[in-house]
């Protein structure tokens, strides 16, 4: 269920009830402003109904006060009401999106979408003029996936502009569009975005199946639309990819994946996606392949330490000290000496001390932020290692993991990758290298078993599908992937460029002078 | 979803080979390098082909088998559409006895590899509890999802396993294959009855088929897993030879971690910890389809809907059987040495050849009665 529409109530010819009943059901708020008009040589008696705080009053005043005003006495043969809404339509309202109305109840609605509602004395028909404003932030760079190289382009909290960000890009006509409302009260515009024939018809049909589906009073970011239409409930990994990047969605929609807008937020969700996405930032495709394959590896080593480094140290020091080299060993066991607590405890209140500190940084003001560097990194590090609280190959672990942490594009995924690492400390402190290694069997069956609309999410590892390999571990130069990903995009339209497109040195052309033996001679 | 609803629960050919080389490899290459070297001595090697060969004339009779059984009907299914439910009932008791068996063994057999390399000290229960915890949890998600972990762990595993080898490069003395051909005929083929036993274990396939997408590949699919298993096993027997020599691995309880053992650089030591952990990955799978077998067989036989709570019936069942059955590690030894390899045999050749030639004689009897009408 998307909108909460409610009965049918036609419009009355006595324009004193229309607009009596609508000043009630909107509370008579301070904010609402009726502005009548009449011509008394006519009979004419209308009204513009709008709120106050959802117009732009430029336009109101420019494109319908002042038009209809000025056709008053003009107009002396005109005598009927809908001659009138005739009138008004073709000759004096010019706004862009106008829209016959004849129930209240879809005037009611018009008015809380920020358009100006105009109804006539005698006519059983109204009309909805486009004058929605308000104030809306422009558009700034990305805040949480900034790149080096590549468009510094936000979405914005406005629907408008970010399918216009989108449309920029996208310059094809089949990219389609589908407008929903969702939540009761909020009544929340959410886009659904997607290519025709590159994006499977059954995701598309589950995506709008699933948002239809909501029933909700609210939606304020797309976090909630999330949570409603994400194949499993309870799993730490996300199935559905979010970004603030318009460049990010392009390339999603262009792979075949149906990116949902939502008013109110800049960040877009982008399904349906497989585990790899996460790890892939958008800079990938901007960078030279070569170094976008190296920081790739990078970051699948980094996803492992962030998730692992904390729970490996705790093992090998509690369980399977013969790993270790000798000097190695008596270092860690001088270092350790003076510390009072197990490997886990000490190791469980590093990690919490430092989620504490990323907390307090995301939460304090930005003018004492650097405070919170201070504390962490003198009282809390190098103060607790003097004090024989902790030892100094902990702080290392820890500093680095949270590092680590760090380097996943993507925060979602980030965050995973954070609250696992609890478990696997707590699994690696009683069974050892066995209990991570467990973990990690539980970790990947269930990975194993999460679908997002329907593609499996740890594809192309397992199902195997080789052609998508071009794109995962390393990034073949762009001329070398030729076809679209198997798992995401629909089967009868993988093709997205045309083959031999590898540069290759040019011959000489008759013409050219051969300026080396020229200037030898 | 039940698994009889084959287009949910479908699995690609490719998956098919991994999954018979995780259900034939992961204990085959802890038992059998000892018992087939002490054997055979240096030519175990010719052992473990000689067990190959017959491995891949089980597959043709496996497949031979399957070839009528219609795509998406489960085997036993299949059986009572042609021999009457007394017969399936017969057939799917003994094989759901034999997995379970089966199961409790290789759960023992971890436990005790495991209490033996790594955790000296972690109560034997604890360790087979996590084990069958973590089997059962991949078992309930179904063929699936088992067969695409396979992938992700055949992958890792395979890599681990030739970087081992690579590493291992300083310690390999080929003089110690020479002389080839010292050993008789007759210990080469007494080395290879354990690797023909655990071959033996292909008859999976007979399960798995109806949920592989291309049933018309089977009998590949078994050729190839069959091969990559022998190659596997193959160069496990090899690499120990080649470490050890003829003579000391025959004595070990399990070359192939002593041979991880020997790894040693000046930066890391023990590597063979990770080899081990890499290694238990795969036993886990193989968990998961000797789970899969029992509750199958069971859950045809008896007719029974719902599949999860057998799961942790089985797993507990199979849990408490492997660690009271054997008192000791002399025992087991014993057990894997002497009665395994009859016990496979017996339920993985035997009962599907005697099925084979039931159903040989039902079609011939069928066709004639057609040729009448």
């Amino acid at each position: 269920m998307g909108v909460q529409q409610g009965t049918k109530l036609p419009i009355s010819e006595h324009l004193p009830s229309n607009v009596k009943w609508l000043y009630d059901e909107l509370g008579a708020s301070s904010d609402i402003v009726v502005r009548t008009f009449s011509d008394s040589s006519t009979g004419l008696d209308g009204v513009f109904f709008y709120i106050d705080s959802l117009v732009d009053q430029q336009t109101i005043n420019q494109m319908l006060i002042g038009p209809v005003l000025a056709e008053i006495g003009a107009n002396p043969n005109v005598k009927s009401a809908s001659d009138w809404i005739g009138l008004l339509k073709n000759k004096a309202l010019s706004v862009g999106r106008l829209k016959d109305l004849h129930d209240l109840n879809e005037a009611l609605a018009q008015l809380m979408e920020g358009n100006t509602v105009i109804m006539l004395q005698g006519s059983r028909a109204a009309m909805a003029a486009s004058t929605a404003g308000g104030e809306k932030r422009s558009v700034e760079e990305p805040s949480s996936q900034t790149v080096i190289r590549g468009p510094k382009e936000s979405f914005t909290e406005n629907i408008n502009t970010n399918m216009s960000l989108l449309r920029r890009r996208i310059k094809s006509p089949k990219l389609r569009v589908v407008y929903k409302q969702i939540g009761s009260q909020t009544k929340t515009h959410v886009a659904v975005v997607y290519m025709k024939d590159i994006a499977k018809d059954g995701v598309v049909q589950e995506v709008m199946a699933r948002l239809d589906r909501i029933d909700t009073d609210a939606i304020l970011e797309s976090g909630y639309i999330e949570e409603f239409i994400q194949d499993a409930a309870f799993t730490f990994f996300p199935t559905i990819y979010n970004t603030e990047r318009p460049d990010a969605a392009a390339g999603g929609i262009l792979e075949g994946q149906v990116a949902i807008i939502v008013d109110g937020t800049p960040f877009v969700l982008l399904a349906p996606v497989t585990f790899i996405r996460f790890l892939q930032s958008s800079e990938d495709y901007y960078q030279r392949y070569d170094i976008a394959t190296f920081l790739r590896l990078i970051r699948y080593v980094a996803f492992f330490v962030s998730m692992l480094l904390p729970s490996l140290y705790i093992a090998i020091t509690t369980f399977h000290q013969e790993m270790l080299p000798t000097p190695l060993l008596i270092s860690l066991a001088a270092q350790r000496e003076g510390v009072p607590f197990p490997a886990i405890i000490e190791a469980l209140v590093m990690e919490i001390t430092f989620e504490v500190l990323r907390e307090a940084g995301v939460r304090m003001p930005r003018v004492i932020g650097p405070a919170i560097s201070i504390v962490g990194a003198l009282v809390l590090g190098q103060a607790a290692v003097q004090a024989g609280l902790v030892s100094a190959a902990m702080v290392i672990v820890v500093s680095f993991t949270a590092i680590a942490n760090f380097v996943i594009p993507a925060i979602n995924m980030a965050s995973a990758a954070r609250l696992i690492r609890f478990i696997m400390m707590i699994l690696g402190a009683t069974l050892g290298l066995f209990g991570i290694m467990s973990g990690l069997m539980v970790l990947l069956i269930h990975m194993s078993s999460l679908r997002s609309f329907g593609v499996a999410y740890t594809a192309p590892f397992s199902p195997f599908i080789w052609p998508n390999w071009k794109d995962v571990l390393v990034r073949l130069p762009h001329w070398a992937m030729k076809k679209r990903p198997i798992a995401v995009s629909s089967m009868s339209n993988l093709t997205r460029q045309g083959s031999g497109q590898m540069p290759e040195k040019p011959k000489k052309l008759g013409h050219e002078r051969d300026e080396t033996r020229e200037s030898d001679e | 979803m039940s698994q009889e609803q084959i287009p949910y629960q479908q699995i690609s050919a490719f998956q098919a080979v991994i999954l018979l080389v995780h259900t034939i490899t992961p204990t085959a290459m802890l038992v059998i390098p000892s018992i087939a070297i002490g054997r055979a001595g240096q030519d175990a090697w010719m052992s473990i082909l000689a067990a190959w060969a017959c491995g891949m004339v089980f597959i043709l009779m496996y497949s031979r088998m399957i070839r009528d059984n219609p795509a998406g009907v489960p085997f036993l299914k299949f059986v009572e559409s042609r021999l009457g439910r007394v017969v399936t009932t017969i057939v799917g008791v003994l094989l759901a006895h034999y997995y379970l068996s089966t199961l409790s063994g290789i759960i023992r057999e971890l436990i005790e590899f495991l209490s033996d390399a790594v955790l000296l000290r972690t109560p034997m229960l604890v360790i087979g509890g996590v084990a069958v915890g973590v089997a059962v949890y991949s078992a309930i998600h179904g063929l699936e999802v088992v067969a695409r972990v396979g992938i992700v762990v055949f992958g890792f595993s395979v890599v681990l396993f030739f970087v081992h080898i690579f590493l291992l490069v300083d310690h390999l003395h080929l003089k110690y294959l020479a002389p080839i051909g010292e050993a008789s005929v007759n210990h080469i083929i007494g080395g290879s009855f354990p690797a023909i036993g655990w071959f033996s274990e292909s008859s999976l396939l007979l399960l798995m088929a109806p949920y592989v997408s291309r049933q018309a590949a089977i009998r590949t699919i078994g050729l190839w897993g069959m091969s990559l298993s022998a190659m596997f096993l193959l160069l496990t027997v090899i690499v120990a030879i080649l470490v050890f020599g003829p003579s000391l691995p025959g004595m070990m309880a399990y070359p192939t971690s002593s041979v991880a053992e020997t790894i040693d650089y000046d930066f890391v030591e023990r590597m063979d910890v990770l080899f081990i952990f890499s290694w238990m990955s795969t036993i886990y799978l193989k968990i998961c389809m000797f789970f899969f077998g029992t509750v199958h067989c069971f859950r045809t036989v008896f007719r029974v809907q719902n599949r999860k709570p057998f799961y942790i019936a089985f797993g507990v069942l199979a849990l408490l059987t492997g660690l009271y059955t054997w008192e000791s590690t002399a025992d087991l030894s014993e057990y894997q040495r002497y009665a395994i390899v009859p016990f496979k045999l017996s339920m993985n050749v035997g009962l599907p050849f005697l099925l084979l030639l039931a159903l040989w004689i039902t079609k011939k009897s069928r066709g004639r009665e057609v040729d009448k009408r």
